[in-house]
């Protein structure tokens, strides 16, 4: 038993139990602090809302009450886009595993609002959210290609749309008789 | 989940009795085996505030980092009463003391980053591996007269050496497997790991009392040098 050794490492330890002492309740660094000692708040993203409250979102911004005379925006010809669609096989399952392959974590989805001259449709690209850096909790960042790597399985364009696409019973969508 | 929280608190339970069983028994077991019964009570303690830190603050990165530096000076402790061999003795000395800076180095670098100290553990992880794989060393060069699986020594030596090389893969990953499923079935082969490890050490502390050759005259060593 190598005594000096013994005795160098524990006031190290010793040293370094003090210095993380300071660093969790003396330190001044409120973020530390609050990192240590309070979990962080949960972020909410995503709430259910009535079907009334919906119905409402919904016909503001087509400012009518069927498909024929909206003046939504987004258009695809002189149609307007009633709805996109997510598909989990050919959209989901691609970036996330996508994102597994690069060891990320996979968050969620960002679509991002685009136009298309070719056919003069509006719509939306799609590109995976993934934990940043899974050591110092959750950072959501766009799994985007680095700088020189090719493109290719990142960016994911949909441009099926309601109403050239429209999954069943997409006219309900237009129904006024929503029970609060 | 509640599985993996069971299996934790299972296994730490294990440690703490371990500890508790070796202590009581300290008249008749060695000192090296005296520490390695300090060593199994703090694990499973340390462990168990561990889990409420993580549980109750939602953080316990800085405590598990600073455990790193008491579980590095408690297992050479164990070791250092391991032989009498001169040789052996110092070249575990040596293997010790060359990992202790960068240990000391990083666990201040984790703490100041608020991060687990997964490099200070990933160099002790290779210190104990070496120290073992020494002893074990000196146990072949120690002919003896009766099975190894009556030598306390060889189960605690077999625990350290499947442990520690085992475990250093689950640290140097941390980084790399980040996906919530990858972290799970890592957690889950560490905890079986552990559950494991704890089990040869807590055995080891049992074949200590019943073959102690301080204790008993059947059993000798004849050194050959």
């Amino acid at each position: 038993m190598n005594r000096p050794f013994i005795i160098t490492f524990i006031s190290g330890a010793v040293l370094i139990l003090i210095f993380a002492l300071y660093k969790t309740v003396m330190a001044d660094d409120n973020s530390l602090r609050s990192d240590f000692l309070t979990p962080p708040p949960p972020s909410v993203f995503a709430q259910p809302i009535s079907d009334t409250v919906a119905y409402k979102l919904f016909s503001d911004y087509h400012q009518s009450n069927n498909e024929k005379d909206s003046k939504g925006v987004l258009r695809t010809g002189d149609k307007a886009i009633v709805q996109f669609y997510v598909d989990q096989e050919q959209l989901i399952e691609p970036l996330k595993a996508k994102a597994l392959a690069l060891g990320k974590e996979f968050l969620g989805l960002s679509a991002i609002p685009a136009y298309n001259l070719a056919d003069s449709s509006h719509t939306l690209i799609w590109v995976a959210v993934v934990d940043a850096d899974s050591t110092a909790g959750v950072k959501r960042e766009l799994m985007l290609p680095k700088s020189g790597e090719r493109w290719s399985d990142y960016i994911y364009d949909y441009t099926l749309a309601c109403p050239e696409m429209c999954v069943e019973n997409s006219n309900w969508l237009w129904n006024t008789n929503w029970v609060e | 989940m509640k599985f993996f929280l069971i299996l934790n608190y299972i296994l730490l339970s294990i440690a703490v009795l371990g500890g508790l069983f070796g202590l009581s028994q300290h008249k008749y077991i060695r000192k090296s085996f005296i520490w390695l019964a300090v060593f199994l009570l703090f694990s499973g303690l340390a462990q168990f505030l561990a889990i409420y830190l993580g549980t109750k603050y939602g953080n316990n990165k800085i405590y598990l980092s600073l455990l790193t530096p008491f579980y590095y000076i408690l297992i050479y402790l164990i070791f250092s009463n391991f032989s009498k061999n001169r040789l052996t003795i110092k070249a575990n000395n040596l293997v010790f003391i060359i990992g202790s800076l960068p240990i000391l180095i990083y666990t201040v670098i984790s703490i100041n980053k608020v991060e687990v100290a997964i490099e200070a553990i990933s160099i002790a992880n290779v210190v104990y591996s070496i120290a073992a794989m020494i002893y074990f060393l000196d146990i072949l060069n120690t002919p003896l007269k009766f099975s190894p699986f009556k030598l306390p020594k060889f189960y605690a030596l077999t625990a350290f050496l499947f442990y520690h090389s085992a475990i250093f893969f689950f640290w140097t990953s941390q980084k790399f497997f980040q996906t919530e499923m990858n972290k799970v079935s890592l957690n889950m082969v560490n905890v079986f790991m552990v559950l494991i490890y704890y089990c040869v050490l807590f055995g080891a502390l049992i074949v200590e009392r019943k073959y102690n050759p301080e204790q008993t005259d059947s059993h000798k060593i004849i050194k050959t040098k």
